[in-house]
């Protein structure tokens, strides 16, 4: 009698315990499903925006433009000086009046550091370092390297960058991830937009485009100078300045990030070299003017 | 007398063990659920407060830092001689983002940007050339003459 009544104890602890662990699986269950299903519009939105088969829109790429923007800004400061900004804004207005693309305004502005690069980022946003532009002679080696960054712009090569790794399916996770905290629309679309900025910034800041890329810009980038009437060999004489300083190992640290995330110098002035017989010898340098605008208003000769 | 006291140790042990067969693997997985959502404002708290506290703290060393050493490499040089001439302008002499070695420092890249500089990238997507300055700057420079603008252009 005893050991019965102690059989159907144990038979009705044992039931409780089981019972209680299929109730937990049906909580952990429901929440994965209440989870999955809050970051689903977000996955979609972040898929909508990594589609390679799909260009951005102009708003799309100003949106993820200012967000990379504020990540540099962040990183590197930015230069304030407004003569310096509107002499850029005018030598950079200029050349992308020559065939680039209308859909985009183009913002020149310049980062607050001495280590040399430029960078162009969609949307028009198209940043030079100080420290590029006080080694720079010529309005014509400006506009050369601005010509450039507007050619990336046009052939939307940081957008496939991002998207390229934005494809991946961690990137993927992280969306989904943050979209489960953030569900209002505007946020969602905010979040998504620092995402791509994170992408983008990181991309621009410590990897080269493919060489592919970066020949398409320069020439595209060659043949806007041009058509604005600047000496073709701009950005060549500027890409030779740099080469010829990178033998001196005490210039490391200004050219480290610029060789970090372009090809070697050697190779670009090379090409560029063989390019320009292609170009009129005529065209303008104006070294005066940019002496003026930039070397003597800007800093403080 | 002792069977009675061996009928309770049994039911005594039975009754521990389907306790702790019941209890035990709900309150497994509780406490680590509830240790994560602890850490989770945790470590978005850990993740924001470089973002959030790096302009001031960029701006204190910039401050304290003096301005490098004048190198004597060709490019340097130029570059710290015209940094360390300056007046007017509101600007650091130094290698601002990248370190020693020049490489850019991931872990600024990695932060939330401040508002700061959120509002100055706001601020840039304003910028715009007038598309008569544009003509003139063109004309001073003896520069092809930029077309109009066309009418489906984006404007601010």
């Amino acid at each position: 009698m005893r050991r019965l009544l102690a059989i159907s104890m144990t038979t009705v602890l044992l039931a409780a315990s089981a019972s209680a662990q299929f109730g937990g699986l049906d909580k952990l269950k429901q929440k994965m499903d209440d989870a999955r299903a809050k970051t689903a519009p977000y996955a979609d939105k972040a898929k909508q925006f990594s589609d390679i088969n799909k260009d951005w829109t102009p708003q799309q790429e100003e949106q993820v433009g200012e967000a990379t923007a504020a990540k540099l800004i962040e990183a590197f400061g930015l230069y304030d000086n407004k003569p310096m900004q509107n002499y850029l804004q005018l030598v950079g207005s200029t050349v992308a009046a020559q065939g680039a693309r209308q859909d985009v305004t183009y913002h020149f502005a310049i980062l607050d550091t001495e280590s040399m690069n430029a960078m162009a980022l969609p949307g028009g946003f198209v940043f030079v370092t100080r420290g590029a532009l006080a080694n720079m002679k010529s309005e014509a080696e400006l506009a050369g390297v601005l010509a450039h960054e507007i050619a990336h712009i046009d052939g939307r090569h940081l957008e496939h960058e991002v998207k390229k790794q934005a494809n991946t399916g961690l990137a993927a996770k992280t969306f989904a991830e943050e979209g489960a905290k953030h569900m209002s629309q505007d946020q969602m679309t905010q979040t998504i937009m620092g995402k791509f900025g994170d992408m983008a910034a990181n991309f621009l800041a410590t990897r080269p485009y493919s060489s592919g890329d970066e020949g398409a810009a320069d020439k595209k980038g060659l043949d806007l100078a041009a058509k604005a009437g600047y000496s073709a060999g701009g950005l060549r004489d500027f890409l030779q300045t740099l080469a010829t300083a990178a033998d001196d190992p005490k210039n490391a640290q200004a050219l480290s990030a610029w060789s970090q995330t372009h090809p070697p110098y050697g190779v670009r002035v090379e090409n560029l070299t063989k390019a320009l017989t292609g170009y009129p010898a005529a065209g303008q340098t104006l070294n005066d003017r940019f002496a003026k605008n930039i070397n003597e208003k800007s800093f403080g000769q | 007398m002792r069977e009675r006291i061996r009928t309770i140790t049994w039911l005594l042990a039975f009754i521990v063990t389907a306790g702790l067969l019941t209890v035990g693997p709900a309150s497994a997985w509780s406490p680590q659920a509830k240790s994560k959502a602890k850490q989770q404002p945790k470590q978005g708290q850990a993740d924001q407060k470089p973002g959030d506290q790096k302009p001031a703290d960029q701006q204190q060393t910039d401050q304290q830092q003096p301005p490098p050493p004048a190198p004597k490499g060709v490019l340097t040089q130029k570059v710290t001689l015209r940094s360390s001439r300056q007046t007017k302008d509101v600007a650091s002499a130094g290698f601002n983002g990248v370190g020693p070695d020049g490489k850019v420092k991931e872990a600024l890249l990695n932060a939330n940007p401040s508002a700061d500089a959120r509002a100055k990238a706001a601020r840039l997507t304003l910028l715009e050339a007038d598309a008569s300055e544009v003509q003139a700057f063109a004309k001073e420079g003896k520069l092809a003459t930029p077309p109009a603008k066309s009418a489906d252009k984006k404007g601010k």
